[in-house]
């Protein structure tokens, strides 16, 4: 029973995980209308930058300076933002489907990266002897208890941050933009900075919660940030309701129990594979139903923003 | 005669060969209601994306208060205070009609990141508060502030369209057809709306088909066809001349 | 030089495939990622029949190609057909959804292993200065034939001219009443028996296995995009030349970076034009 108990606790943090990467993937794509298909790659760079520079373990790497948890991670975030402003610069003069392609593009340049500068990353075989913050604190299976905790009062964060954003008048420029771009232009204002500046703290943030992802899995491989990752956070924020509030949130939750639902049975040896699988095969008629039966998601973005009039008047 | 607010002068833009705009001298006084009238294909819009700067003009010079903006961005010749409206008006339909206008009338400042995250925006944005809150109790827009664009009827999203307009304090405002699809009862509010504003110092420059709304509203009427201006002069002259009559009469699409 | 061969191969399956994508994204007006699952089945269903049903490796190879066509039909109907009129995002979610179902799919079926077509296509042959397999050449002749079909197929029969007059205008083709369905049936017919087919082909000089389709599409989108999503000829090309370019530049770094060389070509070259090596008229893009 206990059993059942620790999976379910994993599951509900790697829910957890994938609601911050919806959430942020709602600013970029849900309101900005940046159609982000490479947000493997920016999470893959936060991470990778933040166990390079903390680690202490391995020794066969050019570049070890062991620094301190929260070091890493703000170097880790800054990674990200950089990485974001390198691939988003060029990008966003292309449209559409284009900027879709080389965001793509860029994520599995990142992987191809990760694997082949193999001084550096360790290459396939990566980081997996590394300490955890707090982990002194509890016992062996305790941690996930705390683990738990610790990302989910990151949701809450990263929520009112994005309730915060949603509600000012940036972020409804950013929708004003996405709806209709030459609108925009023709009240006098600026589209292009301010999509780059929407991308760049995107790269920021998934850079700065990369470590928690890396934390859970309790490694560092190139294997751990392919497309997947893109796609099941897509996946989370369109069944949640892209361009809501609590979408991403309620999208990444279901999602992420209906599909571990089936690898519950874990254990059986030669079912692995098979129940592995299954995974997918769940994901992808999820995806395809919600594309069928309720394109616009759970949570509806009027509702979001239903009483910005009010708002004001308080 | 005072210094027109917006000169045209031998704007032409080509198309691979064919000219849509071709050799436009045009001047606009301040403070007049001037309409831009013609068959389809006459090149009225594609004037007004050049004068605008969605399109480079491929001769010509373009000036505007005195200053040349000849080949200048969108958004730059709009914040000099030329605001534009569009021909298939979709505003922003996910946003509500609030949210539009604020859109509309929001300046810089109140719009960044930075006001996001620190906070300050809403003393930023009380001013425009109160003009988006007169402007939607004038149109009669107030009740349905927070219907979302996409749930409004036609007529009403050309009105919210307008009014998105003026939340930029235009000094000159580009209105394209925006008489059509709107019911000939909303026509007569629509022109006291657009003479309103023009007494509140605006300047108006109309393309539309509707020659009854032009007439009854425009000061004076250029007439294009074939991307050439071929006739100019007051509404009285304009339906009396006899080559504007066969433009009409003689092209009936 | 021995890389060009290898390029000329690779790239002659990259152009097959891509033709078909192409061709989709044309007359149905969306990106379908599933298209590489599609491969991937034909280079299982290619394996299974010549190692299980021990067909010849041409008949299997048809074999395949006309089931994964046919199968191509039936998804469009089931899976596309009823959110045709949600816009292109939602058909691109779809059909990534479909990617998933099929990749998990596949691997239920075939398993997760990684298998060799058992063919006696390896043995190598000298032809000139360069070494190559018999498997090499079939790759190249029955690529540049089929290519040869398409072209003739495309403009010498009705149905052909039909899917032509889609692709470049839709609703023009709709008013002039152009039988819509059965073009798209076609369509879909004719790019999955190709994406079937490139399977089978990836099947011959590599090896089988489930995670293909997810490489693939990646260098099919490359492709596509290189080559102007609005040509075929273009498409061809950009296949070739990054098929080439893939493999020529194994002279000078690790061949694992084969995707990122896709790729910085594809990025140079929609630097050097944006709309694509052979971008045709009726390209309507925003």
């Amino acid at each position: 029973m206990s059993g059942v108990i620790l999976f379910l606790v994993g599951v509900i943090t790697l829910a957890g995980i994938y609601a911050i990467l919806a959430m942020i993937l709602n600013l970029e794509a849900g309101w900005a209308g940046m159609w982000d298909l490479g947000l493997a790659g920016l999470v893959a760079v936060g991470g990778y930058v933040f166990i390079i520079t903390t680690q202490t373990t391995h020794e066969d790497v050019v570049f070890a300076p062991g620094w301190p948890v929260w070091a890493g991670v703000i170097a880790g975030s800054l990674a990200g933002g950089i990485a974001a402003l390198i691939i988003g610069v060029p990008s966003l003069r292309v449209r559409g489907e284009y900027f879709l392609i080389t965001t793509l593009a860029f994520a599995e340049v990142i992987r191809q990266l990760s694997i082949n500068l193999g001084t550096i990353t360790r290459g396939t075989v990566g980081f997996n002897q590394f300490s955890r913050p707090f982990e002194g604190l509890v016992s062996g299976s305790g941690y996930r208890w705390l683990l738990l905790a610790m990302v989910w009062l990151i949701v809450l964060l990263v929520y009112l941050l994005m309730r915060r954003l949603g509600h000012s008048p940036y972020g409804r420029l950013l929708r004003g933009f996405r709806d209709n771009d030459p609108v925009v232009r023709s009240l006098g204002k600026h589209t292009n900075r301010h999509r780059i500046q929407t991308f760049a703290l995107a790269g920021l943030m998934y850079g700065a919660v990369a470590p928690l992802y890396v934390w859970f899995i309790r490694t560092v491989t190139p294997s751990l940030f392919t497309s997947e990752v893109t796609f099941v956070t897509w996946t989370a924020l369109v069944i949640g309701g892209i361009a809501s509030l609590r979408g991403p949130v309620i999208g990444a939750v279901i999602l992420l129990i209906v599909t571990e639902a089936a690898a519950l049975a874990q254990g059986l040896g030669e079912m692995a594979v098979v129940l592995a699988s299954v995974r997918f095969i769940v994901l992808g008629l999820v995806l395809i139903l919600v594309m069928r039966f309720r394109p616009e998601g759970l949570a509806k973005e009027r509702d979001a923003f239903a009483r910005a009039s009010r708002r004001v008047e308080a | 005669m005072s210094t027109p607010i917006l000169e045209v002068r031998g704007v032409t833009k080509l198309f691979g060969g064919v000219a849509a705009v071709d050799g436009v001298d045009m001047a606009i006084e301040p403070g007049s209601i001037t309409a831009v009238i013609g068959p389809n294909g006459a090149g009225k819009t594609s004037l007004f994306n050049v004068v605008t700067g969605f399109e480079e003009p491929t001769d010509g010079t373009i000036e505007f208060q005195g200053e040349e903006v000849t080949g200048s961005q969108p958004w730059q010749i709009a914040q000099r205070g030329l605001v534009r409206s569009f021909q298939t008006p979709t505003g922003f339909p996910a946003l509500s009609v609030w949210e539009n206008l604020m859109v509309g009338g929001s300046n810089a400042h109140s719009e960044s990141l930075w006001a996001a995250l620190v906070g300050g925006w809403r003393n930023a944005e009380a001013a425009t508060n109160e003009r988006a809150r007169q402007l939607l109790h004038d149109l009669d827009l107030w009740e349905m502030r927070d219907t979302a664009l996409a749930d409004l009827p036609p007529g009403d999203v050309k009105l919210v369209d307008f009014a998105r307009q003026l939340m930029a304090e235009p000094v000159m405002l580009l209105l394209d057809e925006p008489a059509s699809g709107v019911d000939p009862g909303s026509i007569h509010r629509l022109s006291a709306l657009i003479r309103q504003i023009r007494d509140q110092g605006v300047t108006v420059l109309v393309i539309d088909h509707n020659i009854g709304f032009v007439v009854g509203i425009a000061d004076r009427i250029h007439v294009m066809s074939l991307g050439r201006v071929i006739s100019s002069g007051t509404p009285d002259e304009i339906v009396k001349d006899p080559t504007v009559i066969e433009i009409y009469l003689g092209r009936s699409a | 030089m021995q890389n060009i061969i290898f390029g000329l191969v690779t790239g002659s399956i990259l152009a097959i495939a891509t033709v078909g994508f192409s061709m989709i994204r044309q007359t149905e007006g969306f990106i379908n990622i599933a298209h590489g699952q599609l491969l991937t089945l034909g280079a299982f269903l290619g394996y299974f029949f010549v190692a299980t049903v021990k067909m010849n490796i041409f008949v299997a190879g048809l074999a395949a190609m006309i089931l994964v066509g046919l199968i191509g039909v039936v998804l469009a109907i089931v899976v596309f057909r009823p959110v045709a009129r949600s816009g292109p995002l939602a058909q691109l979610f779809t059909s990534i959804g479909l990617a998933y179902l099929l990749f998990g799919l596949i691997r239920v079926i075939f398993g997760a292993n990684v298998t060799f077509f058992p063919t006696g296509f390896g043995t190598r042959f000298d032809l000139g200065p360069v070494n190559i397999t018999v498997g090499e050449v079939l790759i190249v002749v029955v690529a540049a034939v089929v290519v040869g079909l398409l072209a003739l197929f495309l403009t010498q029969t009705r149905l052909g001219t039909w899917i032509r007059a889609t692709a470049s205008n839709p609703e023009l083709a709709r008013l002039r009443g152009i039988p819509v369905n059965r073009v798209s049936y076609a369509v879909w017919f004719v790019a999955s028996a190709l994406a079937g087919l490139a399977g089978v082909m990836v099947g011959l000089i590599g090896n089988v296995h489930s995670e293909l389709g997810w490489t693939q599409i990646l260098i099919i989108l490359a492709a596509a995009v290189l080559g102007g999503l609005g040509s075929i000829y273009g498409v061809l090309a950009a296949g070739l030349l990054l098929g080439l370019a893939m493999d020529l530049s194994a002279l000078i770094i690790p061949t694992s970076y084969r995707t990122v060389v896709a790729f910085g070509v594809l990025i140079l070259g929609l630097l050097l034009r944006p709309q694509g090596l052979f971008a045709a008229k009726g390209r309507r893009e925003a």
